[in-house]
């Protein structure tokens, strides 16, 4: 060893980070590399374009309506500004687009299509539903709510539902993309007049293997889901969802697909804060 | 003397209440009777062969990938995102395409509605 | 003809599910990587679970960074041992790499990369620091791989076989021999012969380890792109990494020997020719053992 003092371990992985995640090549080798010149830059190169080029694949998977809309090639440069910009936090790709609606939002280049973040965020909902756990309501739970008092009693939604609401036709557009001749009109017509729209996604229960549903929620439902998220009580949920509200109707199709987890008991306004 | 709006509505607001619990306990009660929650569980077992088909690519791998191919139009131009423009190919490419002015112009005339149906269409299928 | 109980196994991916599950060919293993099946929910869950009531699974990590500086990540090893507990495997492993690090202000980022380690001290306490907090939770021990890498450091204590066998020394882990990688580097040290380079790399370790250390080999095939060779998994395992995996079971005993691809996967059968390739070569290299220790006796 020469004079010079050794660089910790600690700086060398931080400098290599650097320059790995900088938006320009450092011409100098840093983190004390051995390589230099041109071999340093392609080094560089190497895990550079490695690391993007998992997330970019990851990331194509997990929003394909976005992947649909803007074509590979500008998808691709989003996924590379968003890499380089939002650098992921785990090290399991199944969470790389957890950022990307946020960072859509951010980019004025992207300004013209201000419904493309919340189709971002119901891709990633949908990603998200895909690998649920299942509902766990049981009988019991049926049985608690035709012998309790809907004031003392709260529904508690599975994991595998979400509510995504959007100022932007969400569901109309997440739908074009999948059928084989869609109504491109009726989408043109959706945007032109901003009509705002509800999703709800869940995972069907009975089949594993099936894709996550989604639909547009009533504007009575969406009362009444908002209810139940906000760990309300079933008579306070009724009152906000209205007479226009089929609750009959609604709780066979809850237990059917698995949107319940459980009947709560809500003695005191405290218990409503433990639903977190 | 004004009666208090507590005496005219009371009535009412204990009914509403009975109702509630009367039309809850009715729906929770059928549902009982059709044991539906037997028949919603989950066929676990019988959809496991079809995830071999469905289970989407595995994310995360310890292959190094094209790291210097360019083919991915990852090249280095692309990697600043400084350099990052947006001119869309997909369903929202700005050629007969879905942005807000756009979707506005489009809707007025009727001929141009049918022209980007079908232009829409070639780039779907 | 497959052997009736094989040693050596393929890495299992998506493209091959279908295909693999009407096959059911005969293996002594089957590898997948960890992090994508940590959801114990999905589809991909699923489908290891019905692998597994036929064959012994490795669990291959990409994501625990174990040779970070600033530590591996709780939750990361939480999930690890979740699956661990579903999946009871055969074997664990990751990487001798780092890719956790601080990066401008945005706190502790993750490069989802293999990223490269000195061969020194201080990163070799870091890095047997986190491989005996990963045991500890697992309540088992782990291989790790070593690395291509495409840059490496001027600073060094240890040569790299030093360097695993102190770390299995330290903390009882075992080393995964990916002989692919080390042709890698080889090739792009510009080593005058490489298969000999890399059989004397094989020899030290042989030389400086505990007997036993090696408890896994990976095999693959490797691309030449714009002036490196990149580890890609996209091809056949190479005639060299063929010549130095038979010198490394010559040295190192049997070892279950693991053929991994990634990238432009081709036909299951092709996987299979492979592994049957690594039977052949082993079960030669157990002959001759036999014979050698016949004549002995």
């Amino acid at each position: 060893m020469n004079g010079e003092p050794r660089m910790s371990e600690a700086r060398r992985q931080r400098e290599l980070i650097d320059a790995i995640f900088s938006t320009r090549t450092p011409d100098a080798p840093c983190a004390g590399a051995r390589q230099s010149g041109t071999r340093w830059r392609t080094g560089l190169a190497a895990y550079r374009g490695n690391g993007r080029a998992h997330a970019c694949n990851a990331l194509q998977v997990q929003f394909p309506t976005i992947l649909a809309m803007l074509g590979a090639e500008t998808f691709d440069a989003l996924c590379s500004s968003y890499w380089r910009t939002c650098p992921p936090r785990r090290g399991d790709l199944a969470w790389v687009g957890e950022a990307l609606p946020a960072y859509i939002e951010t980019l004025d280049t992207l300004a013209e299509w201000p419904w493309l973040a919340d189709c971002a965020r119901l891709d990633w909902t949908v990603w998200q539903m895909s690998g649920a756990p299942p509902a766990t309501f049981s009988e019991g739970d049926l049985r608690r709510l035709a012998d309790g008092d809907p004031a003392a009693l709260a529904l508690r939604l599975s994991p595998g539902v979400r509510r995504l609401s959007s100022a932007w036709p969400i569901v109309t557009l997440y739908d074009a993309h999948r059928q084989a001749h869609p109504d491109w009109a009726a989408v043109t017509r959706a945007i032109a007049q901003k009509r705002a729209q509800t999703a709800w996604v869940w995972r069907p229960r009975e089949n594993l293997a099936a894709a996550p549903a989604v639909e547009t929620l009533d504007a009575a439902s969406e009362r009444w889901v908002a209810a139940l998220d906000a760990g309300q009580t079933l008579d306070l949920a009724l009152d906000s969802a209205g007479e226009a509200f089929d609750f009959a109707a609604w709780l066979e199709q809850a237990i059917r697909q698995g949107w319940l987890d459980a009947v709560a008991d809500r003695h005191a306004p405290s218990d409503a804060m433990d639903n977190a | 003397m004004l009666a208090k709006a507590g005496d005219i509505f009371e009535p009412y607001l204990e009914s509403h209440i009975m109702d509630k619990r009367h039309f809850v306990k009715t729906a929770a009660s059928s549902l009982l009777a059709l044991g539906i929650v037997a028949a919603a569980a989950p066929g676990q077992a019988a959809s496991m062969d079809k995830c071999f088909g469905v289970a989407k690519a595995g994310q995360n791998d310890c292959a190094g990938i094209s790291g210097l191919h360019s083919c991915k139009g990852s090249s280095t131009t692309s990697y600043d995102p400084g350099d990052f423009k947006a001119v869309p190919t997909g369903t929202c490419a700005k050629m007969g395409g879905l942005s807000m002015q756009q979707a506005k112009e489009t809707l007025k005339d009727p001929a141009r509605v049918k022209a980007f149906e079908q232009a829409m269409q070639k780039r779907i299928s | 003809m497959q052997p009736a109980h094989p040693m050596n196994g393929i890495g299992l991916r998506q493209p091959h599910y279908r295909e693999f599950r009407a096959a059911r060919p005969t293996l002594g293993f089957v590898e997948v990587h960890s992090e994508n099946f940590f959801n114990p929910h999905d589809a991909a869950a699923q489908v290891l679970a019905a692998v597994r009531q036929d064959y012994a699974i490795s669990l291959h990590g990409v994501g625990l960074a174990l040779g970070s500086a600033c530590g591996v990540d709780d939750a990361h090893v939480e999930r690890l041992a979740a699956l661990v507990e579903r999946i009871d495997p055969v074997r664990v492993s990751d990487h001798a790499s780092f890719a956790r690090a601080p990066w401008s202000q945005r706190g502790i980022i993750h490069a989802n990369d293999l990223l490269p380690i000195a061969f020194t001290h201080d990163s070799l306490d870091i890095l047997c620091s986190n491989v005996e907090q990963v045991q500890e939770r697992l309540k088992r021990p782990l291989l790790v791989e070593n690395l291509s890498a495409y840059l490496d450091f001027a600073e060094r204590d240890f040569s790299e076989p030093q360097f695993l066998a102190e770390l299995g020394r330290r903390t009882g882990c075992g080393l995964l021999l990916d002989v692919n990688n080390l042709m890698v580097n080889a090739l792009n040290a510009h080593e005058a012969d490489p298969v000999q380079s890399v059989c004397d790399w094989i020899d030290e370790l042989a030389h400086v380890a505990t007997p036993g250390l090696v408890g896994e080999i990976h095999l693959a095939g490797f691309s030449a792109q714009e002036g490196l060779i990149i580890d890609d998994h996209s091809a056949l395992v190479s005639e060299p990494v063929w010549l130095a995996c038979r010198h490394a079971l010559q040295r190192l005993g049997p070892v279950p020997t693991l053929i991994e691809w990634d990238e432009r996967l081709p036909a299951l059968s092709v996987l299979l020719g492979e592994a049957a390739k690594a039977e052949a070569l082993c079960a030669a290299h157990r002959d001759a053992r036999i014979a050698v220790e016949g004549a002995a006796a």
